[in-house]
């Protein structure tokens, strides 16, 4: 399934990016729950906490995906050179 | 019904009313039918039948006709028609006549010929017997050699029926012989008995009535003569028979004799000879016989003309005596009387008288009667001497005739053999000179001949050495043109060769695996194709050079065909429409969401695409112009100008649109290098054509 056409790795990025973070949004719902349940006398606050701890996981896991930091920095070298230059 | 429908009623048919059958009707109305017509038909039908079958025999199938023969005409005849015929003819005659077919007489022929000796006479003249005898020949033997068959054939039969003419005229001719021998046996011991009886007759006859001292016997010997006189008869009768008979058969022979010589096939049959002699004998002797008789006959004439006189003188005396005395009749012992007895004495005195002057007047003339008589009894014998010579001539003549006929015999087979003789040194003779002649003409005309054939033999060969020049000429002429135009084939068929391997492998990248679904699965490598296109162009450097310039991607992996890459364009240029607006460092989420909701609101169709032919400012496009441009291409079908467009874009969009990239830039350099051999190949064919 693992698709190497270039035009489908935005897709697959897109796939992976909502999954992951519905994972760890699932996940964040869960812990919190459990510590709301166990630590903190089943208040909500633990549970949103869960979820958007997961939710902000998953979208840096996304963005980390999307970027390229390498082609970043090197076009800041290659500005910098020409700058220099 | 009809009535019905005059009436304007629907006519109403009564299946009572359907027209009744024939017999219905008969019977019906009373009358029962012949129990008999059935017989006609056995008699007709198979006479027709047989008149069918005949006639279809006689006008169209001869085998027909064959078979009806053999199996009912010839039956019929044999055991209906033959024995009715008989019946009715009485006594049937036998069939004997297919015997003696006459042969005619073939005419001459010039075949060698070795004429048999004693049956030339047989033959027409000049009818061969061919040397070689009558043995069954081949089947295969010309139409001259089968009619030398027929003629001797021919001549065997008639040989044949010759001989059996022969024997048959023989057998007849020795029963006649035989018959006449024996009558004539019998006629000479019959000749004997007649003669006998004669003298017999004759000296009873001088007994009675000379005899005179056996008075008292007259009666018996007159009773003897009567007898003996009936025994001459009776035996001279017989004798006469016989003769006849010996006559009638001496006749037949002479006729059947005469016969056989007119007749050419028993001409010369010995037995004629001896049948002629026979004749000549039996006729000499009946002759003889009948001379004997004759002269024992003559002789006793006189006795019994005496006799007669003597019968005659007495008749007379007693009619005499009755005219003088009617009243007595003698042999009566009654007494005559006295007057009578006078009358008796004048009468007899002058009879005495008259008798006595009788007596001297005969005496007188006795000599003159002796005259007569001996001039008649000359004559007699003069006649029956010239009967006698006569038959001795005859005889003779006979006898000379037969000489003759033996002579003449002779002397013709002496001269036969003579002349065959003859014949066969002048055969020698002219045989010899011919082989001598012969020979002489065979070297004359060998010489000739050799000397003609030489010439023309020279003559010839060197006619025929002068074409074989020509022809060997135009045979090299002709090798060369072949072996130019095999050449120039050769050439074109590699040229056409290189073309298929060309054809072949732009139809691979056309096509590619076509079977396969999924768009990688159809990638065919094209590392046949290319190996057949270096193998077609021999060791062409163009072709070499080109082969070379395919990348090694397309050996091994195949290239995309240009559908898929159309079908893949579809969703290329709708990614990269999303990420259009990233650069290639990537970007936040943010940057990623705002890019897609300005594609959302983007339609590519809003953009005006540049000619192809334009000068092209890249730098100004953004990633929306040229996918706008590329897709509007893309959909006019230039697949060249979309790639050219979309290798234009830049950042993230390049980045998606990496892939699809590539595969188009192999495909548009192997279809290039394709289209090259392809126009190098086609070029090379169309030289080879013209």
């Amino acid at each position: 399934m693992a698709s190497k056409r270039s035009e489908d790795e935005y897709g697959e990025k897109v796939n992976r990016a909502i999954v992951d973070t519905g994972v760890k949004m699932a996940t964040g719902l869960v812990v919190g729950g459990v510590f709301s349940l166990v630590l903190f006398k089943r208040r909500t606050w633990p549970i949103a906490f869960g979820v958007g701890t997961g939710f902000g996981m998953g979208y840096s896991n996304a963005e980390n995906d999307f970027q390229n930091k390498n082609a970043a920095l090197l076009k800041r070298l290659q500005v910098d050179i020409q700058l220099h230059n | 019904m009809w009535r019905a429908a005059a009436r304007g009623v629907a006519p109403r048919i009564k299946s009572s009313t359907v027209v009744k059958p024939l017999q219905q009707r008969c019977m019906s109305s009373g009358v029962p039918q012949k129990k008999g017509g059935k017989l006609k038909w056995f008699i007709l039908l198979p006479s027709a039948a047989l008149g069918g079958v005949a006639a279809y025999g006689e006008f169209v199938d001869p085998e027909v006709k064959k078979l009806m023969e053999e199996n009912v005409y010839s039956p019929f005849q044999e055991y209906v028609y033959k024995p009715v015929m008989d019946m009715i003819a009485g006594s049937g005659k036998p069939a004997e006549e297919e015997q003696k077919p006459l042969v005619k007489v073939i005419p001459a022929k010039p075949v060698e010929k070795k004429p048999e000796p004693e049956k030339t006479a047989v033959k027409a003249p000049a009818s061969p017997v061919p040397a070689a005898p009558a043995q069954p020949q081949p089947a295969g033997m010309s139409a001259k050699e089968r009619e030398k068959l027929d003629i001797e054939q021919k001549l065997q039969q008639q040989r044949e029926k010759e001989k059996a003419e022969n024997t048959a005229l023989e057998s007849k001719l020795q029963e006649l012989m035989n018959v006449c021998k024996t009558g004539l046996q019998e006629a000479s011991e019959i000749q004997n008995e007649v003669i006998s009886a004669v003298k017999k007759h004759a000296q009873a006859l001088q007994t009675a009535m000379d005899d005179k001292t056996d008075i008292l016997n007259k009666e018996g010997q007159w009773n003897a003569v009567t007898e003996a006189f009936q025994k001459r008869g009776v035996v001279t009768d017989n004798a006469k028979k016989v003769m006849d008979s010996l006559r009638l058969e001496k006749e037949k022979l002479k006729a059947m004799v005469e016969e056989a010589r007119n007749n050419k096939s028993t001409k010369s049959n010995k037995i004629l000879n001896q049948a002629q002699e026979a004749y000549n004998t039996v006729s000499s002797k009946l002759n003889a016989i009948e001379s004997a008789i004759a002269k024992s006959e003559s002789e006793n004439r006189g006795l019994v003309k005496f006799n007669d006189l003597v019968e005659e003188g007495k008749k007379k005396f007693q009619k005499e005596l009755e005219s003088l005395m009617p009243d007595v009749k003698p042999g009566k012992g009654k007494k005559l009387s006295e007057e009578e007895l006078n009358s008796l004495i004048a009468h007899a005195h002058r009879r005495i008288e008259q008798l006595q002057h009788q007596l001297a007047n005969h005496l007188a003339l006795e000599k003159e009667r002796i005259q007569e008589a001996l001039d008649m009894q000359r004559k007699a014998d003069e006649s029956v001497c010239d009967r006698r010579i006569e038959d001795e001539a005859q005889k003779i003549k006979n006898n000379v005739d037969l000489e003759k006929q033996k002579w003449g015999e002779e002397a013709r087979v002496q001269f036969e053999v003579e002349l065959r003789q003859q014949l066969a040194r002048q055969a020698a003779a002219h045989s010899d000179h011919l082989q001598e002649v012969l020979k002489v003409q065979e070297q004359e005309l060998l010489q000739k001949y050799e000397r003609q054939f030489n010439l023309k033999f020279i003559e010839e060969r060197q006619a025929f050495q002068a074409e074989i020049a020509g022809w060997v000429a135009r045979l090299k002429g002709i090798e060369t043109a072949v072996e130019n135009r095999a050449a120039a084939e050769k050439i074109a068929r590699e040229a056409q060769d290189l073309w298929l391997a060309c054809l072949a492998l732009n139809g691979t990248i056309r096509r590619g695996k076509e079977e396969e679904l999924a768009w990688e699965e159809r990638l065919k490598p094209l590392g046949n194709e290319i190996v057949a296109v270096y193998d077609a162009a021999g060791n062409h450097p163009f072709v070499n050079m080109i082969v070379s310039t395919i990348p090694e991607k397309a050996y091994v992996r195949g290239v995309w065909t240009e559908d898929t890459l159309r079908e893949r364009f579809e969703k290329v240029s709708s990614v990269c429409k999303k990420v259009a607006a990233i650069d290639e460092c990537g970007g936040t989420l943010y940057k990623y969401f705002i890019s897609y909701l300005q594609s959302v609101f983007i339609s590519l169709r809003s953009y005006d695409v540049k000619n192809l032919n334009d000068q092209v400012d890249v730098e100004s496009m953004d990633n929306f112009e040229i996918l706008a441009n590329a897709s509007y291409w893309m959909d006019r079908g230039d697949f060249e100008a979309a790639v050219r467009y979309m290798n234009q874009l830049q950042g993230e969009a390049r980045k998606v649109a990496g892939d699809w990239l590539k595969e188009a830039k192999l495909l548009l350099e192997t279809r290039q290098a394709a289209f090259a051999l392809t126009a190098f190949a086609s070029a090379s064919g169309l030289g080879t054509v013209f």
